[in-house]
């Protein structure tokens, strides 16, 4: 079944065509989520809501676009949604811990040892992930839809609602950062 | 070139995007500079990751968990709504309030307390205990006049009377 049948199905709430939908593009919105949020656990449950979302607005779906670009937008936008919600709560979190005697640790790190050569390609990969969560959230998502999912700026720019040079400006500026962010971690380490 | 310019351009090297001049300069950098060379390799094999195109696999039960949550959202509503306004509303007017109520205390301590405070004042103190206990004073016979003498002047009334 093609796309637009399917969305008009959808549409007239058809439960069928809306489990083939999921079942068609739930793994590409699983990755855009998780490339952005770093985050497997996060990245579910967003994707989760970006269905609901396109369940609840099916109706608001213009043809001319790609259903693919859609996505990618309702992915991007609950992404930023979720790191912004997040930072908030980190902020209360911190009041929490004033207001406690437990010291917990906000994001427990995985310390389970791991054999040589891959232990280094996790260690390496967790610094890039942990440095890209460091950047502006629109340039944490630009480098990901351009390195992780291989966007062109065209597109990228279709999905963030934002100008060609601007998806420039921002991957350029991401990658700056990237590079002072994981120099300055190798020397204090 | 110092060694803080170098790091400067580490991922245009990376990429090869350093005119020729540029790149010979970082290249007799690096050879001649061990620290540099060390933080370059550890960072070209960190950065080399931005082009791992990770794909995580399908989720077999997706669908499924995706229907349930659907389906809690339309069971309860209401409770999804009193979670917003719990999180969203009430949980920051409490940190808000105990922030007040803290600072408050805060002030109050440095400050003294409310009962310190009331002996501090410099309000004029009622005096009138004084005099009166000035005349009760003049009142208590004792002080006046030794007890020897009561008991000599009521003798000397006793004699009187037996006259």
């Amino acid at each position: 079944m093609d796309d637009k049948l399917l969305i008009e199905k959808i549409a007239s709430r058809d439960e069928a065509a809306f489990k083939q939908f999921v079942e068609k593009y739930h793994q590409m919105v699983i990755n855009v989520c998780n490339t952005i949020l770093h985050n497997y656990d996060d990245a579910m449950d967003v994707s989760q809501e970006v269905f609901i979302k396109i369940y609840e607005s099916i109706d608001q779906f213009r043809g001319d676009a790609k259903i693919t670009t859609w996505l990618y937008r309702i992915s991007v936008n609950k992404s930023l949604n979720f790191l912004r919600s997040k930072k908030r709560n980190r902020w209360f979190a911190s009041l929490d811990l004033l207001f406690t005697d437990e010291k917990r640790p906000i994001d427990p790190i995985d310390d389970t040892p791991q054999p040589g050569e891959e232990m280094e390609q996790n260690q390496n990969k967790k610094i890039l992930h942990d440095a890209l969560k460091k950047l502006p959230e629109k340039q944490n998502a630009a480098i990901a839809l351009s390195h992780f999912q291989e966007l062109s700026y065209k597109e990228i720019a279709e999905i963030m609602n934002i100008s060609v040079s601007e998806v420039g400006v921002l991957i350029n500026r991401g990658k700056k950062k990237l590079q002072k962010l994981i120099i300055d971690y190798y020397k204090k380490n | 070139m110092k060694c803080n310019q170098i790091h400067k351009k580490f991922y245009p090297y990376h990429l090869g995007n350093l005119s020729a001049k540029e790149k010979e300069a970082m290249d007799k950098h690096l050879a001649n500079c061990p620290d540099c060379m060390a933080l370059y390799q550890k960072y070209a094999q960190t950065i080399s990751y931005l082009n791992d195109k990770e794909t995580l696999p399908e989720h077999p039960f997706y669908y499924t968990r995706l229907k349930q949550r659907m389906e809690n959202r339309k069971m309860a509503p209401k409770s999804r709504w009193e979670h917003v306004f719990a999180k969203k509303v009430l949980q920051p007017a409490i940190y808000l309030g105990s922030l007040f109520l803290a600072v408050y205390i805060g002030i109050l301590i440095g400050s003294g307390t409310g009962y310190q405070s009331n002996l501090s004042n410099n309000e004029p103190i009622d005096e009138d205990y004084i005099e009166a206990y000035a005349e009760y004073q003049y009142m208590n016979d004792f002080e006046i006049e030794s007890i020897e003498n009561v008991l000599v002047s009521e003798k000397e009334g006793e004699k009187e009377e037996n006259k």
